[in-house]
């Protein structure tokens, strides 16, 4: 059987199916459109970490507008005179058919020309191949062209300033996971969300890593667990403490190593702010935590309004700002910390989705905004590490999830065990009993079945409430009562 | 089984306006309403915790009787401030029939959480369905209400619950639920909740669920207020240059007390300003802690912010001793 690689079988084919965001789609599909329109652009720079679609949005926009492609890439060698060739003939000359007749451009199909990985032109093998390919760009190419690289200050700023610069993000976790469900469910198999996460989160916004990892665990398996997920650490391009040493020891600009980062941002800032101290003091420290909470309030941005565009310019003030505050250069050994996972724990989305999601039923059983709510959380969580009966009821008052419980109590046993409670003891919220009593009222010549017996009971509860005239649930009431004010009694001891 | 009231804010909600603690010019008044079972527009305003939701439903219970769901929305305008809301959500509901009812009731929780525009998209629908249809709404300032609003509604005031009444019901609470608790536990109570029935009853709770005895220590544990002593304490560290230090007391009053950065940042005003600091220092002290108060405001990690803070009290306080 045929063994494809499921990162080819699933490349993007087309614009659509690039993940990317709105606004880097819009403006790739107007320059296209622009060359269709026969309006030169200046070439597209894709720049950004390994795996994001890079090379894939590339190919798609040639897909999606029925262009043909000319590939240069890091396997080939792009010395000055393959670069003059490859990339001025294709640039320059008409186009030439298959049967080796010359069209114009105008009435031939466009042909992208693709440099891939620019920033790997060798010094030595490709020699004079960017000093080639800045002299063709300069005299307007008749094609459109794209290059690619993943550190595009490695590129010499004259071509840098060339071309259009789009800068590619880690993918966020989320959508890692939704590339993941679409292919097992066309694989045929069957996985476990808990599952798909701990990929995605082992790649670290790398979604060619995801689908790679994914493959190996999954392939010829109908089902995936949590439990398969094993596969090692991904190996990480620089470590957060080599690049910490750069920071703080050293003037000289480590934005781009911050760029390369498997650690987002919001996460990187954590271990400066933890690590900044131990290497400044007084006016250096106070000039350096200013950049930090300006870098800070770029973050706050991208996360209230997803302006990932603003991530820059954080990562330049934790990065470049930093750096900059301090008079000279530090020596010696700093041994850095590891940041206090608390700091984190409201850092990533899939939390503070959960968080938002439980402050909506709080919000909406307590008679508040999400935002007042917040204040809810701090005794609730006490009560649901109480006696399991109080526990459960708090549950069912708020009608909380496994997930919910999960993440208040940090203890999915504890969760299972308050969520088995609820459901033995049939708790739910006043307005399911009224529900109940009302559609009973609705059809109360029927004969109540067997099997509602429990909605029956609740009916006769709500009855004597309503009305007090039985006496003997009266009592059954009563005795219920006093053995719930027991048990308080016992808890406040 | 219905879940019982565990939560003590929830099980000590007023369920009728006779519940109401204090607010006693609102209440009176409402009860006129109910014996009219008639309402205007209303606009409940003041600060938290002291009723104003709890009014608006127990209003509508009062009004409406056992089935006063079907005739009654709530909404929190907090988490729905959008002006699409207004024009579409709330439209809807204005526009159909109540059921068994001369009116129904759209309670807009928090109100002056919405856009101004949204407010001004609210003006038509009150006068067109108000036949059908009457709005209650609720809010903590109402300077942020527009005016075209405001005038087209009944006003009510809610004030702080006084210490009195507070500790009255308090007690009560106490008695009913078995709770000890000390007389500086109740003095503790009254001063971290700044009249706020939410905040002391949850205290409470809190506080009883944890300790045998309820007493100020532990209202201030649980209420992630930090003992004034401590905070000034924060503050010498800092001016006295000792950054690590000071970031250790820091993180100790984040996670042991679960502060905020408000929290922090709020009794940080407090103490700096009652402090017996040279005048010009408190007033770049100050200057500078609501630029921090800002920045928490827009950015993203709290403690990083008061970090930054610190590092800049650190470095100030040297400059003061040279001087
Ligand atoms: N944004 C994306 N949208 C859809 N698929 C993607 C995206 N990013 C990565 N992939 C998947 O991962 C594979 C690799 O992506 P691609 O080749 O575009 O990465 P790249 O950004 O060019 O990385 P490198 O810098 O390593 O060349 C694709 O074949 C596709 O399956
Ligand atoms: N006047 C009061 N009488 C009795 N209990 C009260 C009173 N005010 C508040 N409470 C208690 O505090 C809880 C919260 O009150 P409520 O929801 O009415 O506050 P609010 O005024 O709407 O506050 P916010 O402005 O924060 O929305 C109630 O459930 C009740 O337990
Ligand atoms: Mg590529
Ligand atoms: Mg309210």
């Amino acid at each position: 059987m045929e063994r494809e690689l499921w990162v080819e079988k699933y490349r993007p084919k087309k614009l659509e199916e690039v993940i990317a965001s709105k606004e880097v789609l819009e403006k790739v599909k107007l320059w296209a459109k622009k060359w269709e329109m026969g309006k030169p652009q200046k070439p597209l720079l894709l720049a950004g970490p390994p795996g994001v679609g890079k090379t894939s949005l590339a190919h798609a926009i040639a897909g999606s507008f029925g262009w043909e492609v000319v590939e240069l890439n890091a396997s080939d060698q792009r010395n000055w005179q393959i670069i003059y060739r490859i990339v001025g003939e294709s640039a320059f000359n008409e186009t030439i058919s298959d049967e080796g007749e010359f069209y114009s451009t105008k009435e031939g199909k466009l042909k992208l020309i693709i440099l891939d990985e620019v920033d790997n032109i060798h010094k030595k093998e490709d020699f004079g191949g960017e000093g080639a390919l800045i002299k063709l760009i300069k005299r307007g190419p008749k094609q459109p062209m794209i290059l690619t690289a993943n550190d595009p200050y490695n590129l010499s700023a004259e071509l840098r300033n060339l071309c259009e610069m789009i800068q590619f993000k880690r993918l966020d976790k989320r959508r890692i996971v939704a590339v993941l469900e679409r292919i097992c469910s066309k694989e045929g198999i069957k996985a476990d969300k808990k599952a798909l996460e701990a990929i995605a989160s082992n790649a670290g916004g790398d979604l060619r890593a995801a689908i790679n990892d994914l493959q190996a665990i999954a392939e010829g398996k109908k089902e995936i667990r949590v439990e398969d997920v094993v596969t090692a650490k991904r190996v990480k391009e620089l470590d957060v403490f080599t690049v910490m040493m750069k920071i703080f020891k050293t003037k000289i600009p480590a934005y781009n190593d911050v760029m390369l980062l498997d650690e987002s941002p919001e996460d990187f800032i954590v271990w400066i702010d933890e690590n900044l101290p131990l290497e400044y003091k007084g006016e250096e420290l106070e000039e350096a935590y200013d950049y930090l909470s300006r870098a800070d309030i770029f973050l706050g941005r991208v996360r209230r309004r997803q302006f990932y565009r603003l991530w820059r310019y954080a990562t330049y003030l934790m990065s470049c700002g930093v750096q900059q505050a301090k008079k000279d250069a530090k020596k010696g050994f700093t041994r850095y910390r590891r940041p206090i996972i608390w700091q984190m724990l409201f850092q990533t989305k899939s939390k503070r989705e959960r968080l938002k999601a439980i402050l909506t039923k709080i919000g909406k059983y307590s008679h508040m905004s999400r935002r007042k709510a917040l204040e809810m959380i701090p005794f609730i969580k006490i009560l649901l590490n109480q006696s399991l009966e109080i526990a459960a009821n708090v549950a069912a008052f708020y009608n909380f999830s496994l997930d919910d419980l999960e993440f208040l109590l940090q203890d999915r046993k504890r969760a299972e065990e308050i969520l088995n409670y609820v459901r033995e003891k049939g708790l739910h919220r006043v307005e399911d009993e009224e529900f109940y009593l009302r559609q009973f009222k609705e059809t109360k010549q029927e004969e109540p079945k067997k099997e509602e017996s429990l909605v029956e009971k609740e009916i006769d509860n709500k009855k004597t409430e309503k009305s007090e005239s039985d006496k003997k649930t009266k009592d059954k009431r009563k005795s219920k009562k006093a053995v719930s004010d027991v048990t308080l009694d016992k808890f406040f001891e | 089984m219905t879940a019982e009231y565990e939560i003590w804010v929830e099980k000590y909600r007023p369920k009728t306006l006779d519940e109401i603690v204090d607010q006693e010019e609102v209440v009176a008044r409402l009860k006129g309403y109910v014996e009219q079972k008639n309402i205007p527009h209303l606009l409940f305003a003041g600060p938290p915790g002291t009723g104003k939701t709890a009014s608006a439903i127990a209003l509508t219970r009062d009004l409406f009787g056992e089935n006063w769901r079907d005739n009654f929305i709530e909404m929190n305008a907090s988490d729905e401030r959008g002006i699409d809301v207004v024009r579409h959500k709330i439209k809807e509901f204005a526009r159909t029939a109540p059921i068994n009812a001369p009116f129904k009731i759209i309670f807009l929780d928090e109100a002056d959480a919405l856009t101004a525009d949204a407010q001004a998209a609210l003006r038509r629908t009150m006068e067109m369905y108000s036949k059908i249809c009457r709005f209650i709404l609720s809010c903590n300032y109402i300077s942020r209400i527009i005016e075209p609003i405001q005038s087209r509604c009944a006003v009510f005031k809610f004030k702080p619950i006084p210490p009195e009444a507070m500790k009255k019901r308090l007690m009560e609470i106490c008695k009913k639920e078995g709770v000890k608790i000390t007389k500086d536990g109740l003095e503790a109570l009254i001063y971290v909740s700044g009249g706020d029935f939410r905040k002391a009853i949850n205290a409470l709770q809190g506080a009883a669920a944890l300790n045998k005895k309820v007493d100020a220590n532990a209202i201030y544990q649980i209420t992630a207020t930090a003992r004034p002593e401590e905070i000034r304490n924060l503050l010498d560290v800092a001016l006295s240059g000792n950054f690590m230090q000071a970031r250790d007391m820091l993180d100790k009053l984040m996670v042991e007390y679960g502060m905020s950065g408000e929290d922090v940042v709020s009794q940080l005003f407090r103490e700096i300003v009652s402090s017996s600091m040279d005048e010009k220092l408190k007033v770049i002290l100050i200057d500078r802690l609501g630029e921090v108060d800002f920045r928490l405001t827009e950015g993203a990690n709290d403690r990083i912010q008061l970090d930054a803070y610190l590092a800049f009290l650190s470095n100030v306080g040297k400059f003061k001793d040279k001087k």
